[in-house]
């Protein structure tokens, strides 16, 4: 619990309250109604200037001219593919090198201190070395979301590797287990909650870093779509670019959220601590 | 001090302790110290005494998970400790993979051992029945009592079918009622099923109800204090609780207890 704690990362999603009812959703929708109606009227009396906050409505037709026209398809793609690939390939090294050093205590203490080095690191820095690395491109923005969400994965697999009933490790041992029965039946479907919190926080890692890798060195994906619109002048552009960031954030939480519920179906809880 | 009583009348030892010890590398008074027994075939055996009187760990060593660092343990007459799966053991917290149903909870023996899983589907069905559980076969722990888990790690210790029986304090944490009821279930299946059973608990009443013979140990250091005949015919019923014999062991064994505490309070 402890390093999920350390390991989870400062976006909190709130828990849902108990029982809200169709009142809560109704003033929900009613404050944005208004604070909409709000920025909608600051920027059309002129109040605040169109270069700091672009009206609702003209972000909403830059979004749907975007979305209409496929203007924004190739950019999504390239950002989600991106998350997916290096989230993938981080999870696949993450859980493997987990699963390696959970059967050789004598390489984890070793390699701890470099664990916790790089932890303490803000990853997204490492972000300009690796574009010098791997040049501009697609490359580039998959190791830089590979760095930004492998150590939140390897930290909690390998807590949840580690068993701490006694009576569970006695009853394999009562039954002759093998090495190889006692880490499948026993070590892996017990890390497997803590695997999946490590990688439901990887997620969100991995959209941040996609992100990241946008703006330092790419040529495509939203990250690089915000980067233009800026320089352009384009503020309902740089709006809109959050608005489709806003949404893939969401759907992904949504999306580790139901994975976590069916595989680690018996330790829902845990998920509720790491997110 | 290790008063091995030899049970008149009675099977072959099943399990011989000679002068089995236990001592912690790291702690200055033993845990236990050497205990000679015998424990015979369909037996049912208690060991009874306060926390830290080396009563589990005698049980864990007899069942080959701590090493003892003297004596030995020998089963039947193999000379050797009884082997991994070849006995049923049950935990103080049932212990059951919150991952599994009851039912495959109840399987993991046969996973574990690779016993064919259509016979032990059946088998486990059969079990859980036994123990008044059939409707909830597919429940997962989270979703039972604390008295029907541990029910579920009884039919799981018999899975395999096997002649030995361990059981660490198994109703330690259950309330009374859920108790008592889960005394006679187990009394009636060590019977039906003629399991030789070794059973911890720090309860007197529990084991004069469930024992032959009961161990009672002292602490500081752990070690066998006197070995108790119960002389009641077995099975026993709730009424034989206030049986003059039933009354009788209870008082020893409370007894031999105090006695124990007040030597070892003086040698501290």
């Amino acid at each position: 619990m402890k390093n999920l704690a350390l390991s989870a990362p400062r976006t909190v999603i709130p828990a849902a309250p108990r029982l809200r009812h169709w009142r809560d959703y109704l003033l929900s929708f009613l404050l944005l109604v208004i604070l909409l109606a709000l920025a909608e009227i600051l920027v059309d009396t002129g109040q605040v200037s169109r270069l700091v906050l672009a009206a609702p409505s003209d972000i909403w037709a830059v979004l749907k001219d975007g979305i209409v026209t496929g203007f924004y398809t190739p950019h999504i793609l390239s950002t989600v593919s991106s998350i997916f690939a290096g989230f993938l390939i981080a999870g696949a090294i993450a859980v493997t090198i987990a699963g390696l050093l959970a059967s050789v205590p004598a390489l984890e203490r070793v390699l701890t201190p470099f664990f916790v080095g790089f932890q303490s690191m803000p990853k997204v820095a490492v972000a300009p070395l690796i574009v010098i690395w791997f040049g501009f491109g697609e490359l580039s923005k998959t190791v830089i979301v590979i760095t930004t969400c492998f150590f939140p994965i390897l930290m909690n697999a390998l807590h949840g590797l580690k068993l701490r009933d006694r009576d569970h490790l006695e009853l394999m041992r009562s039954l002759g287990a093998t090495r190889m029965q006692l880490f499948l039946r026993l070590r892996l479907p017990h890390a497997l909650p803590y695997i999946f919190a490590g990688l439901h926080i990887g997620a969100i890692f991995a959209l941040i870093g996609t992100v990241v890798a946008e703006f330092v060195g790419a040529d495509a994906g939203i990250g690089y779509l915000i980067l233009q619109s800026k320089a352009n002048f384009d503020i309902a552009g740089v709006y809109a670019g959050l608005l489709i960031l806003m949404a893939i954030g969401v759907l992904l939480h949504a999306l580790m959220k139901q994975l976590e519920k069916r595989i680690a179906f018996w330790a829902q809880d845990l998920s509720q601590v790491s997110a | 001090m290790n008063a091995a009583a030899a049970l008149p009348s009675a099977g072959p030892p099943v399990l011989t302790l000679s002068e089995v010890g236990k001592t912690y590398a790291n702690q200055p008074t033993p845990a236990l110290l050497p205990v000679t027994a015998t424990i015979r075939d369909i037996e049912f055996v208690s060991f009874v005494g306060p926390s830290g009187c080396g009563k589990t760990t005698l049980l864990k060593m007899v069942a080959g998970l701590i090493q003892p660092s003297s004596g030995a343990i020998a089963y039947r007459d193999t000379g050797q400790p009884v082997r991994p799966g070849h006995y049923g053991f049950v935990f103080q917290n049932a212990a059951l993979l919150p991952w599994r149903t009851a039912l495959e909870n109840v399987m993991l023996p046969a996973v574990i051992l690779g016993l064919p899983a259509a016979a032990a589907r059946t088998r486990a069905l059969q079990l859980l029945d036994l123990v008044h559980l059939g409707r909830a076969a597919h429940s997962y722990p989270s979703q039972l009592s604390g008295g029907m888990q541990q029910r579920v790690s009884i039919a799981r210790a018999l899975l395999h079918d096997p002649e030995l029986l361990f059981m660490d304090e198994p109703f330690g944490a259950l309330d009374a009622m859920t108790r008592e009821q889960l005394n006679l279930e187990l009394q009636r299946i060590s019977l039906d099923q003629r399991k030789t059973v070794v059973f911890v608990t720090h309860d007197i009443e529990e084991a004069v109800l469930l024992s032959d013979r009961v161990f009672v140990f002292s602490r500081g250091p752990g070690r066998l204090v006197d070995v108790l005949q119960v002389a009641l015919p077995r099975p026993r019923a709730v009424a034989d609780r206030g049986d003059p014999a039933f009354l009788t062991a209870v008082a020893q064994i409370r007894s031999l207890l105090d006695q124990g505490d007040v030597r070892s309070g003086a040698a501290a």
